[in-house]
């Protein structure tokens, strides 16, 4: 059911459209059971980064002091995109993994399951 | 002899003055006069038919209002001379206020204004009166919590730039969202958003037990304003109950829309609620009651009794109102988590809970609590105690209606967190919930245009992309930031009680 609004028209662009962000994107991502960080988080990102790069340079040093990130492999990922199933190429930039502005990305990994038995 | 003014009873009193000085317009429509009270689709045939559930009129309104600002104004100006300050239970309570001050009290003032809108809205003169009522009561809530607060202004960090960060902090964006979402809605959506859902279901969840905490944790300035505002509330509560019976009663037509509001405003308020719930669980350091117990007392048992009263009308209990059932385990402790990590950039500071304080967790939260979050603060405690203070330095994915951080986690999995997606004009949009998303997928037109504080520092508008440009762009210093032990609220407080020759830090 649309909005019910007064006057002739009711058209505004969204808040975060990507032409906001003068080439890059937004990335959300989230290493599931790793719940000492509370939410996923949000990076602004060129799309043409090798998602490798991003893994390993920008994403696993955000959770420095978790026991599990010394240890992680990305290569054993878990991998879902909006909440689906999903095979990234590692070696393969965002846009070629088909990753566009405000993708949800979640990761789990097995073996590396948080602390305490709780993803903690 | 001349005959003795005639004076009038109360009825007619009420009469002559309130619906008395109302008439028909001729020169102009009506629709003309009163041009938004039909555009969301309510049909009222006969505002005739409006009970005043209160009848008050000016006269008697200042006259009241008048001796309660004379009793309010003498106990705060006893509490400044007493240095009532030094009452307290332990400084952190003091971050409970500094929220209050920084998130409540502007909705005190955001509501003056929203009900001034509705005290010109409606066509029906009982309607229009009681919100005129009503927008006069939340500018004295304003100004008497900001009189209230203001003598701690002098000692404690926090409260000196309220204002601004209620326009510009994340987390500040959770309260100040809720209200403009209602006040850019019609005036019945309003009115059935503030005064129904919020002010008559689920104040009970907000007022009362920070009221009561305050007395109990020797707060006597909060205190002394909760009681002022009391004979106010209930004044509120019952113009809430009174709009819903009478959209209802008015056209049958009226019920899907008055169903749909009660879900989104219930949603909207339980997640909002969230927030106090967890200053109540982790701010007093006098326990008053849980989160848990509150919810069960005065969601399940009340709310839930009320809703039945209301099935008269076809109306059924707001949706999703299992799902926060569920979270009564989690929610504060989610929270507070949040808040915990991230109080590098509010004007609050936050702790690992005292060994005493996390056994009551243990006893009003179970299981959960033992095997997910005591671990957790064990695990903090301990990097706090090498010198390694847990916090988060990136920025969190945010949900596009409530603007909660999406640290929520999935109904019935508290293991992992929900984030749902939603796409409208090719741009994607992240929930933290079923319920928000509902409310997002309703009006996306709306939403969409909802501004995110993380979005909003990566688009550039917010001082620059670091967390060091975003907070000098908040104007919040270091030292009233962080950790509580150490800073300067704690050091202070040391302090006085060292000069007191009370204990320092007496817990509960
Ligand atoms: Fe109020
Ligand atoms: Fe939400």
């Amino acid at each position: 059911m649309p909005v019910k609004f007064v006057g002739d028209s009711y058209d505004f662009p969204c808040a975060n459209q990507v032409e906001n962000y003068g080439g890059d994107i937004n990335v959300y991502v989230v290493w599931d059971h790793h719940l000492i960080y509370c939410a996923p988080n949000t990076y602004r990102l060129p799309p043409d980064m090798k998602f490798r790069d991003f893994l390993e340079q920008v994403f696993a040093p955000d959770y420095p002091q978790h026991p599990d990130s010394d240890k992680v492999d990305w290569d054993q990922g878990v991998w879902q995109l909006e909440n689906e199933p999903w095979e990234p190429d590692l070696d393969k930039s965002f846009a070629e993994n088909g990753i566009a502005h405000n993708s949800f990305i979640r990761v789990t990994t097995p073996g590396l399951e948080g602390m305490h038995g709780v993803g903690n | 002899m001349a005959a003795k003014p005639r004076r009038l009873n109360l009825t007619q009193k009420y009469q002559l003055m309130t619906r008395g000085l109302d008439w028909e317009t001729t020169y102009q429509s009506m629709d003309d006069v009163f041009p938004y009270d039909k555009y969301e689709g309510i049909k009222i045939k006969d505002w005739d038919k409006w009970q005043d559930p209160f009848r008050l009129t000016m006269d008697a309104y200042w006259k009241y209002q008048a001796e309660k600002e004379r009793k309010l104004y003498a106990i705060l100006d006893g509490f400044a001379q007493n240095n009532s300050q030094l009452n307290i239970s332990d400084a952190r309570y003091m971050n409970a206020v500094k929220i209050w001050m920084q998130g409540v009290t502007p909705l005190e003032y955001a509501a003056f204004r929203g009900f001034a809108m509705l005290g010109r809205g409606f066509r029906g003169a009982g309607a229009r009166v009681a919100c005129q009522f009503q927008s006069i009561d939340e500018m004295r809530h304003y100004q008497t919590q900001m009189h209230a607060f203001s003598h701690y202004n002098k000692y404690f960090n926090g409260f000196r730039q309220f204002a601004r960060i209620r326009d510009r902090a994340w987390y500040l964006s959770i309260p100040k969202s809720y209200f403009e979402d209602a006040v850019t809605a019609g005036p019945f959506e309003l009115i059935t958003a503030i005064s129904f859902s919020f002010e008559y279901v689920l104040t009970n969840l907000l007022f009362m037990p920070f009221v009561s905490g305050a007395a109990y944790n020797g707060d006597m300035a909060t205190t002394t304003f909760g009681f002022s505002a009391q004979s106010d509330e209930s004044r509120h509560m019952t113009l809430g109950l009174e709009v819903i019976k009478f959209m209802l009663e008015q056209d049958e037509g009226n019920l899907p829309i008055v169903q749909q509001w009660l879900d989104k405003w219930f949603w909207r308020g339980y997640r909002l609620l969230g927030l106090v719930g967890t200053m109540m669980d982790y701010m007093l350091p006098k326990k008053v009651m849980s989160w848990r117990q509150a919810w069960e007392i005065y969601w399940e048992e009340s709310g839930m009794a009320l809703f039945n009263d209301l099935a008269r009308y076809g109306l059924r209990p707001p949706k999703y109102h299992e799902v926060a059932t569920k979270e009564k385990y989690r929610i504060t402790h989610e929270f507070w988590c949040t808040i915990y990590q991230f109080s590098h950039a509010t004007a609050l500071y936050t702790w690992i809970p005292t060994e005493e304080e996390l056994d009551w967790f243990s006893a009003e939260y179970g299981e959960l609590f033992d095997t997910v979050y005591r671990p957790r603060y064990e695990y903090w405690a301990e990097l706090d105690r090498k010198g390694e203070r847990f916090f988060q330095k990136r920025l969190p994915v945010v949900c596009n209606v409530c603007q909660i951080p999406i640290f929520h986690t999935m109904p019935d999995d508290p293991l992992m967190n929900c984030c749902l997606v939603s796409e409208y004009k090719g741009t994607k949009h992240q929930m933290c919930s079923q319920g928000c998303k509902d409310i997002f997928d309703h009006e996306p037109e709306k939403y969409c245009q909802a501004y995110i504080p993380p979005q909003q520092i990566y688009q550039g508008n917010c001082g620059g992309a670091t967390l060091e440009a975003y907070k000098e762009w908040l104007h919040i210093k270091d030292e009233e930031t962080g950790e509580y032990y150490g800073s300067e609220d704690h050091i202070m407080w040391e302090g006085w009680k060292a000069q007191s020759g009370k204990p320092a830090d007496a817990p509960a």
